[in-house]
């Protein structure tokens, strides 16, 4: 273990997170200023820590102090460590973070929201730099996911939540999950004993194959997001449904690359391939009956990310190439949607399809990015979606064209939802609706909107990002 | 051998009868589903589960304190939660005793037909069925309960698996204190949601006022000294909206139950 010679960087990292916890918490009665500078130092911290070389490891301040970039934390058996795989997560986390405290300005609903905030993406960031513990870290991953699972209801059910089965349901994964990959991780441990025996890496691959599977919560387990969408703020969702994901394919990647016989000597491209084909399907005709703008943007996200865990089913340079480029993009597409609906919801006080009609003349800028953000994620022409669904598809139709078809057959019925959303918003005027956009709406829901359709024209600047995170995952 | 307390009060139940009667402890919380029940009859299982562990693989000292800790502390956080919102329990209840009953059995000859042959390591077969039906009938809470009560009942007996689990097969990780701390997050989680339902207005309880008994404070003999003094009397109690004097009957009382008024 590398003993600290300065300053832990860490420290400072995790010191960070406290203060602005704390501050955000303290000052929650100025929401909006909180959030603006609480998304300024995510971004800026963000961009830091995304640009840190850590082959030079020593900073050496003006003041004679030396901090150490590579210095571990260890607590009770449990180390904490920057390395080159897990900065860019972390960097990652603080961009999903200062997403939605910049979305949150718009409406501040909430006012623990920015304290919650810091907390939870301290907490996912504990997850990513956990390199060493009594066991092997990658099998406390799940049992650390249940707590921030179980800190994330405090997100999805703020003060204007209308129900709590999303954030109920959310925490049923990873509760599932961990004694599997306890018992799994019982497995991997007897494999150096008797390295001969087949059974017992088919045993452990089962196991850790079946875990990372419940985590990933396809198709029947994909329930507690559609809900949440229809029931807490979408910035909640969007916040906790990213980080989560993130964390599950980051986990997903350090198991197979640690493990490789997990996938090699199980069934993982078969589950894989075949939930992924399922859940893309189920999302996409789940989609055409939503009464809700907020479910409807669910399952159109269940939609996508089926597409992300069918692409899971070969591990290897290119299909995590192509996960990665994916959740880009599904970052992408799922901010601006949450930008439009949190502004509607905000002016119109519901998402029910029958009371956004003809929202869409008096906020046009709100409903554009919801309709915009919502066919990315369905992977409609000219949004921020197509270039990742048209690459999976290509690539899917590669090997066999009939799930493709299926899942191209799918996302027509999230775009019909989508049509029917459109037509009730710009269509007949309703006098009831008296919402009016504001200035800081409008302009935020237009850089949205410019941002992706940057995006959905030139896809190749998402070519660095993609290839700093690979070295993450691949 | 020595014995912990904890591990004593496993030695009963480490028996064959003993292990049925957690069993069936399990299943009843799912068929009698009041929270009354269901919330002890969870936390006992989970306890007497422990101690079993206890009794049979000889778990390090802390161990069994850490659990039952964990599991009370989880266990009073939703009591006192259901406690402050009793109406909250029974605003969701999915299903009635017979759909209950059927899941039940459902899950039971799906078990005995399908027969997974699933074996835990280092464990007994008995042991394994325990907890396996254990983990089951939390996660039958978990399906039939769109209550956060009952979903965190059902929760924390789903998690009893993972605490058995990481006690027996990874000793010494301290594993334990880790899969209690998210116990405790879980009931709180829950206990929070249950606080904060929002009780639809049919469903709160109305309180009848009581009736009153006014007494009437018979108007002052006002001494009219002349007819334009009795009429600006009169004119102002009318504006006013007061009664005349010996509206309310003879006794100034007013009527306010039906049976009065009829009277």
């Amino acid at each position: 273990m590398n003993q600290a010679a300065g300053l832990p960087y860490l420290v400072l990292l995790f010191g960070f997170y406290a203060v602005s916890a704390v501050a955000s918490y303290l000052l929650r009665a100025r929401g909006r200023w909180v959030a603006l500078g609480g998304a300024s130092a995510a971004l800026l911290t963000a961009l830091w820590v995304w640009s840190l070389d850590l082959s030079r490891p020593l900073w050496v301040l003006p003041t004679g102090w030396t901090i150490d970039l590579e210095a571990p934390l260890t607590f009770a058996g449990y180390t904490l460590q920057l390395q080159a795989h897990n900065a860019p997560v972390i960097a990652m986390d603080l961009l999903i973070a200062a997403l939605a405290l910049l979305i949150y300005i718009q409406h501040c609903a909430d006012e623990a929201f920015p304290a919650l905030v810091w907390l939870i993406v301290g907490g996912y960031s504990v997850l990513a730099l956990l390199t060493g513990a009594p066991i092997n870290p990658i099998l406390v991953t799940p049992l650390l996911l249940i707590m921030l699972t179980a800190l994330g209801v405090y997100v999805l059910h703020g003060e204007r939540a209308a129900g709590f089965t999303g954030s109920l349901r959310a925490l049923l994964p990873p509760v599932l999950a961990a004694p599997l990959f306890l018992v799994g991780g019982w497995w991997l441990e007897q494999i150096p004993l008797t390295p001969q025996e087949l059974a017992i890496t088919q045993n452990a691959g089962a196991l850790l194959t079946l875990g990372v599977l419940l985590l990933l919560a396809p198709f029947p387990l994909h329930a507690p997001w559609p809900a949440a969408s229809e029931e807490s703020p979408p910035v909640a969702v969007l916040f906790l449904s990213l980080l989560y994901q993130l964390s599950v394919l980051y986990l997903a990647a350090r198991l197979v690359n640690a493990f490789p016989f997990v996938y090699r000597q199980s069934d993982w491209s078969l589950w894989m391939s075949s939930l992924g084909l399922v859940t893309a399907v189920w999302g996409g005709i789940a989609a055409v009956g939503a009464i809700h703008a907020g479910r409807l943007w669910g399952y159109a996200a269940v939609h996508d990310w089926g597409l992300i865990v069918l692409a899971l089913a070969t591990p290897g340079v290119r299909s995590w190439t192509l996960v990665l480029f994916l959740f880009a993009l599904r970052s992408i597409s799922m901010t601006t949607t949450a930008i439009g609906l949190s502004a509607l919801a905000r002016q119109t006080g519901t998402l029910d399809m029958t009371g956004l009609r003809g929202v869409g003349l008096r906020m046009p800028w709100s409903s554009a990015a919801v309709l915009l953000g919502g066919l990315g994620l369905v992977g409609f022409p000219l949004t921020a979606g197509f270039a990742g669904h048209w690459a999976a598809l290509q690539a899917l139709a590669v090997v066999d064209w009939r799930p493709a078809m299926a899942i191209a057959a799918a996302s027509v019925g999230a775009m019909l939802g989508y049509v029917r959303l459109a037509r009730l918003m710009f269509g007949a005027h309703d006098s009831r609706v008296l919402a009016q956009e504001s200035t800081l709406s409008a302009g935020v829901a237009v850089a949205a909107l410019i941002i992706t359709l940057l995006i959905a024209t030139t896809p190749q600047l998402l070519n660095d990002f993609v290839t700093r995170a690979l070295a993450a995952f691949g | 051998m020595n014995l912990t307390p904890f591990a004593v009060v496993g030695v009963p139940l480490a028996t064959g009868p003993g292990i049925l009667l957690l069993a069936i402890l399990a299943a009843s919380l799912v068929l009698i589903w009041d929270w009354r029940w269901a919330l002890p009859g969870a936390v006992i299982v989970a306890l007497g589960l422990s101690s079993v562990q206890a009794v049979l693989h000889g778990a390090a000292p802390l161990v069994t304190p850490s659990q039952w800790l964990a599991m009370i502390v989880a266990g009073v956080l939703l009591g006192l939660a259901g406690r402050f919102n009793p109406a909250a329990a029974r605003l969701h209840t999915s299903s009635n005793w017979l759909t209950r009953l059927i899941a039940l059995l459902f899950v039971l000859g799906a078990w005995w037909v399908i027969d997974p042959g699933v074996s835990l390591p280092l464990f007994t077969q008995v042991e394994t069925d325990l907890v396996l039906w254990t983990g089951l009938c939390g996660l039958l809470l978990v399906s039939l309960s769109a209550a956060p009560l009952h979903t965190g009942i059902g929760l924390l007996l789903l998690m009893t698996p993972l605490q058995a689990i990481a006690a027996i097969l990874m000793p010494g990780a301290g594993l334990t204190v880790v899969a209690g701390i998210a116990q405790i997050l879980i009931g709180l989680g829950c206990a929070y949601l249950t606080l904060a339902q929002q009780l639809p207005q049919g469903t709160q309880r109305l309180v009848a006022p009581l009736p009153t008994l006014t007494t009437q404070t018979p108007p002052a003999p006002s001494v009219a000294r002349g007819l334009f003094r009795q009429r600006r009397q009169a004119l102002a109690r009318q504006t006013s909206g007061a009664p005349m004097p010996g509206a309310a009957g003879e006794g100034g009382r007013e009527a306010h139950t039906p049976l009065e008024k009829n009277a």
